[in-house]
C-alpha cells in the first residue's frame, strides 16, 4: 500500500484549550489537507466545545476529565472504528509546530517503524533549559527505557507520535498512565519497533500545563510501576501468541 | 521464633505485593491506588521487622508478649479491606471511563463529513 492510499488521522487532545485551538486547528488543516483531523476534548470546563463548533472540527468530547492517556485512547479506539491505517498525535497547547509534525509524519510513513516519538532532545542528546526536576526524570526514564528494553529514549514524555495500525491493539485494550515510557516498553518488548525523530517545539502559549507539583511525586512512581507491569505483561501476551 | 514471625511477616507482604501488581496488570486497581498500597506494605512491613520499631510497638502497647503478631494480623486486615474497596472503586471509575469514551466516539462519528466517492466507513 502506498503513503497515499493509506488513511491518517491526526488526533488533538485538548483540554482547556479555547484560546488557541482555532488558530491550531486552521494550521493543522492546511499543513495535513490529506488527513481526517479529530479533536478530543477531554470534558473542557472552557469554551472549547464552541470553539471547536465554530471552526466545524470533528471532536470527540469526554463528559468528564478523563486524563491524557484516555484521550489518546479515545482517538486509537475512533481509529479503529474508522480503519485508519496510522494516526499522528499533536497536543493542542500549541506547543507542536505543524511543519514539525509534518516532518515527524513524513519520516515515519518513510521508515518501517510503529511507533514514531517527536523528540526534542535526540538531536543534541542533552537536556539544557529544561528545569531540574523534569530533567531529572527524563535522564532517570531514559536510562530506564535503556535498562529494559536495550534502546535509549530521550523523550519518553512527547505528545507528538506517529502510530501504525499495529499499536491501535495493543495500546487500546490496556490502560496507559500517560502513553509515555510504560507504553513505550509495552510496544518494544511485544516486538513492534519504536524510534524517535528530531524536532522542535515551542513553549505553551495558552491554558495550564497537566503536570503540576503533584505530578512530580506521583507521576514518576506511577510509571516506574506500570513500566514494570508493561514488562511482564507484554511476555505474558507473547507467551500466549506462541503456537 | 526469633526469625519466624519477620519471615512471616514479609513473606505476607511480598505476596500482597504481588497481588497488587497482578490486580493493577490486570486493570482492576488503578496504578495511582497501587502505588499508593505497595508503599503502604512496604512501609508498614519495614516497620514491624526491624527490631528497635517492633520493641517500640511493644512498648506503646504496654503488652506482657510481642504484640507485632497481631499488629501484623490487622495490618494485613487493613490493607486487605483498603484493596478491595480501591479495587471496586477502579472497576466502576472504568466503566465510566469506558462508557464516556464510547459517548465521545458516537458523537464524533455523527458529526463526521459524509464519506466521499470510493471512500468505505
Amino acid at each position: 500500500m502506498t503513503s497515499s492510499s493509506r488513511r491518517g488521522l491526526l488526533a488533538v487532545p485538548a483540554y482547556n484549550e479555547a484560546a488557541g485551538l482555532a488558530p491550531l486547528v486552521t494550521r493543522l488543516r492546511e499543513c495535513f489537507p490529506e488527513l481526517d483531523l479529530l479533536v478530543v476534548d477531554d470534558g473542557s470546563r472552557d469554551e472549547t466545545p464552541e470553539t471547536l463548533r465554530q471552526v466545524g472540527a470533528v471532536s470527540a468530547r469526554h463528559l468528564c476529565n478523563l486524563g491524557y492517556g484516555r484521550a489518546i485512547q479515545t482517538a486509537l479506539r475512533y481509529a479503529i472504528a474508522g480503519h485508519y491505517d496510522y494516526v499522528l498525535t499533536v497536543d493542542g497547547d500549541g506547543q507542536h509546530p505543524p511543519e514539525e509534525a509534518r516532518r515527524v509524519l513524513d519520516h515515519f510513513l518513510s521508515s518501517d517503524l510503529d511507533l514514531c516519538i517527536g523528540s526534542r532532545f535526540v538531536a543534541t542528546r542533552d537536556y539544557a533549559g529544561t528545569p531540574l526536576g523534569r530533567r531529572v526524570g527524563m535522564v532517570t526514564f531514559s536510562w530506564l527505557a535503556r535498562l529494559v528494553t536495550g534502546q535509549r529514549f530521550y523523550d519518553t514524555t512527547s505528545g507528538l507520535k506517529a502510530m501504525r495500525r499495529t499499536v491501535f491493539d495493543p495500546l487500546t485494550r490496556w490502560n496507559f498512565v500517560d502513553f509515555h515510557l510504560e507504553a513505550i516498553v509495552y510496544l518494544m518488548r511485544l516486538g513492534l519497533r519504536v524510534g524517535e525523530y528530531p524536532v522542535t517545539m515551542q513553549e505553551r502559549r495558552h491554558g495550564q500545563s497537566m503536570y503540576t507539583l503533584a505530578h512530580l511525586v506521583t507521576y514518576p512512581l506511577k510509571t516506574l510501576m506500570m513500566v514494570v507491569i508493561a514488562s511482564a505483561q507484554a511476555s505474558l501476551t507473547r507467551r500466549t501468541r506462541r503456537p | 521464633m526469633r526469625f519466624g514471625v519477620p519471615m512471616a511477616i514479609v513473606m505476607v507482604g511480598l505476596l500482597l505485593m504481588a497481588w497488587v501488581f497482578n490486580l493493577v496488570r490486570q486493570g482492576r486497581l488503578y496504578v495511582g491506588y497501587g502505588v499508593l498500597v505497595v508503599l503502604a506494605i512496604a512501609g508498614g512491613t519495614t516497620g514491624l521487622v526491624l527490631a528497635p520499631l517492633r520493641h517500640r510497638v511493644d512498648y506503646a502497647f504496654g503488652a506482657l508478649f510481642s504484640t507485632v503478631v497481631i499488629a501484623a494480623f490487622l495490618s494485613t486486615m487493613a490493607i486487605v479491606a483498603l484493596i478491595y474497596v480501591l479495587t471496586q472503586l477502579t472497576i466502576i471509575s472504568n466503566r465510566v471511563a469506558e462508557l464516556t469514551q464510547q459517548l465521545a466516539i458516537l458523537e464524533a462519528r455523527r458529526g463526521e463529513p459524509p464519506p466521499g466517492p470510493g471512500q468505505t466507513r
